[in-house]
């Protein structure tokens, strides 16, 4: 016991002593906290620039030209009112040909022709990702016609315009999870405990393998049982990745809280920080078991590496299966099924559950012992390939030369008797 | 306290290193364990280490089997190899803790070796930073941080200047007479010769010699006469016209004729026969066989 505490601390404080380690933790915090303080920082630029009246040139104009026949002023208040302040219409007599050439110089930013009571044509300089105007623009041409429709029919103008503005009213009682609500905060823990199992799983192999390639292994393996060596390294690493997690975490909510104001119309980002606690307690639970799990391997596999570049080759296959499972998880959390056969068999998994069981229990309901029997299983698992993983880095360390082979590895296991 | 390796045998896949190796050795004397590349020293010393498990065979203290993690050991592998990046202290107090030591006694034990090996000013540097040979001293203190009962080097002397070598050997002896039972491995034989009362020749993964050099000596056929002289030829002649029945050969070393007899009773004749020769001689004696005649003896041939 008193050895796997010397190698826990020996190991922990190599990374707290770690000026990659310590930098990179700060660049993250320090993105996160320009992140989510942008709007504020936005805000105070804006406000420099507020006490200039907004020039007329601020708001996007669009060219209205209307066919013949339609009467234009109602067109054009009707844009203007759909549109609203950000935007200024203004009614035009031109053909495509000249409109383009304005637009192109710069008099317009768009223009619609509008060639039928239920066709146009949109003519724009860059079609942005979020441009609106062709939804806004068939929203109102459609009001007019149904209006036209309506009043043609004998209906007072009045009458119609009651009945067009009528509304559904619905209520939604949610029972289990909000998915609309848990999608984001799921997708954003997964791609955290994604990232980070990985990199502290390739951290603990780049370990390993150093100790190989500079030769310390020897005095290490004679001086200590590799049980120790191995958890020590394993666990070491973990507890300096937990910290890193949870700085991340407590630096990402701290700057929202104090930006929280900012915020007040981002869905996105609300429903990000509006994760339960109980959530957050689960992503802890499984960032700890999903690292070990992977952490083991990655150092038994960092074992059989002569050299540090060899890692890449050896940890292929397991990194694959982690980015296969990630991708399974990830379309299931995207397409809102997470309680399909594929992502309930994922969630029993030891290699897949961190991530699918997860999910299910962020995304939807799981039932106490589903989650019990995988946490049981993956726990299980863990102790069984750490006691492997210590076999294969007693037995590994030692060699050098070609990568081994499978076949290698597995002869490893009966010539040794003790680790 | 004894120390007894018992028929080793050990292979690897289908090739067999080791082949009943067995010798033994007692508190406050070194052993050496010669042999040519690829003998078998190296995996003798790491099945002493259990880096590596013996097919059949044992490995004994005071007749019971040794158990690495209870006794007291300080190996150096041949395999020099620390942490490069880390600070020199830092990393022999983490080396003394995994042996159980307390980081007081630790701290005092770095401090005395390294001022002992003259390392004291690298004490915080990091390990990359020195030479190669400086390295190998850390190697060492690292080695008898944990003040060990058994102690193991595998080629100490390899990579170490002649200062250095001298200053090793200086430790070695202080060891030798702290009652430690001292196991190394060399090719370096005028060290070996030096302190080691003992000797295990290996070639081809068995022992070719073993037991005490001077008994190992004692053992060769006192036949062959070392006659030196200001002319080697004069005497070179002589032998060969006078006494030639008497000599299966005759070899320049030095500054004398090494003069291999059929006989060792023929002595008293040659020296009869060159005491009334009219060439001048300096000296006359028996010829000892230097270990490393010894070595090459018992190994030239294998491999």
């Amino acid at each position: 016991m008193k050895q796997f505490s010397s190698i826990f601390k020996f190991e922990l404080s190599g990374y707290l002593k770690n000026k990659v380690f310590i930098g990179l933790t700060v660049v993250v915090v320090l993105a996160i906290a320009l992140g989510l303080s942008f709007p504020r920082i936005k805000d105070v630029f804006k406000s420099d620039a507020g006490k200039v009246p907004t020039d007329e040139g601020d708001k996007t104009k669009i060219a209205v030209c209307v066919k013949e026949g339609m009467d234009e002023g109602t067109v054009v208040s009707l844009f203007q009112s759909a549109f609203g302040d950000e935007y200024e219409i203004k009614a035009l007599n031109a053909d495509e040909k000249e409109l383009t050439k304005k637009i192109k110089d710069g008099d317009y930013d768009n223009g619609l022709i509008i060639t039928s009571p239920l066709s146009y044509k949109y003519i724009t300089e860059t079609k942005e990702i979020s441009d609106s105007t062709t939804y806004i623009a068939n929203e109102v041409l459609v009001q007019l016609y149904r209006m036209s429709a309506l009043t043609s029919a004998g209906v007072s103008p009045n009458d119609a315009q009651k009945i067009l503005a009528q509304n559904v009213e619905n209520e939604i009682v949610v029972i289990g999870n909000d998915q609309t609500q848990s999608f984001i905060y799921t997708y954003v823990i997964i791609m955290l405990l994604y990232m980070s199992i990985l990199l502290y799983g390739q951290f603990v192999s780049q370990s390993v393998a150093s100790e190989k390639s500079s030769r310390a292994m020897e005095m290490l393996v004679t001086s200590a049982k590799p049980v120790n060596l191995m958890f020590g390294k394993v666990l070491g690493s973990g507890l300096a990745g937990l910290l890193q997690f949870i700085i991340l975490l407590m630096s990402a909510y701290g700057f929202y809280t104090i930006n929280e104001d900012y915020w007040k119309n981002n869905e996105i980002i609300k429903s990000a920080f509006g994760m339960p606690l109980e959530i957050l307690l689960y992503a802890v639970v499984f960032f700890v078991l999903g690292y070990f799990i992977y952490a083991f391997m990655y150092g038994a596999l960092g074992s059989l590496a002569t050299r540090t570049e060899d890692i890449n080759t050896l940890t292929m296959p397991v990194t694959f299966l982690f980015i296969a499972a990630f991708m399974v998880i990830i379309s299931s959390i995207t397409s809102g099924n997470v309680d399909s056969t594929l992502m309930i068999v994922c969630s029993y998994f030891p290699l897949t559950s961190p991530m699918a069981m997860f999910a299910r229990i962020s995304m939807s309901t799981v039932p106490v012992y589903e989650i019990i029997i995988s946490v049981a299983i993956l726990i299980a698992s863990e102790i069984a390939i750490g006691y492997l993983a210590a076999v294969i880095y007693r037995a590994g360390v030692l060699m050098y030369g070609n990568t081994p082979k499978i076949k290698d590895v597995l002869k490893l296991f009966k010539r040794q008797k003790q680790i | 306290m004894k120390f007894e390796v018992k028929n080793i045998t050990k292979s690897f896949g289908e090739k067999q290193v080791l082949n009943g190796v067995s010798f033994e050795t007692q508190s406050g004397s070194a052993l050496g364990i010669l042999g040519r590349n690829g003998a078998g020293k190296t995996t003798t010393i790491r099945i002493i280490m259990q880096v590596f498990n013996a097919n059949i065979g044992e490995v004994l203290l005071d007749g019971k089997p040794l158990d690495t993690s209870k006794v007291n050991i300080g190996y150096m592998p041949e395999e020099r190899g620390l942490y490069p990046k880390k600070q020199i202290m830092e990393q022999l107090l983490y080396f003394a803790a995994l042996k159980g030591i307390r980081a007081s006694e630790a701290k005092a034990n770095a401090k005395r070796l390294l001022e002992r090996l003259e390392m004291t000013e690298y004490t915080n540097a990091k390990l990359n930073t020195l030479s190669k040979g400086n390295q190998q001293k850390i190697q060492l203190v690292a080695t008898l941080i944990c003040n060990p009962d058994i102690v193991i080097l595998d080629e100490p002397f390899s990579g170490l200047d002649p200062v250095n070598a001298i200053l090793l050997k200086d430790i070695v002896k202080e060891m030798i007479t702290d009652g430690k039972i001292v196991l190394f491995s060399s090719h370096q034989m005028n060290y070996i010769e030096e302190f080691c009362d003992d000797i295990v020749i290996l070639n081809q993964g068995k022992v070719a010699v073993s037991g005490s050099i001077k008994e190992i000596k004692r053992g060769y056929d006192r036949k062959k006469i070392y006659v030196s002289s200001q002319n080697i030829k004069a005497i070179n002649e002589f032998v060969s016209s006078n006494i030639s029945h008497l000599v299966k050969n005759i070899s320049e070393q030095g500054d004398g004729l090494l003069i291999e007899l059929n006989a060792a009773q023929d002595k008293s004749q040659v020296l009869k026969a060159l005491a009334d020769c009219s060439v001048d001689i300096d000296e006359f004696k028996v010829y000892e066989p230097s270990l490393n005649d010894i070595f090459v003896d018992y190994t030239e041939g294998g491999i």
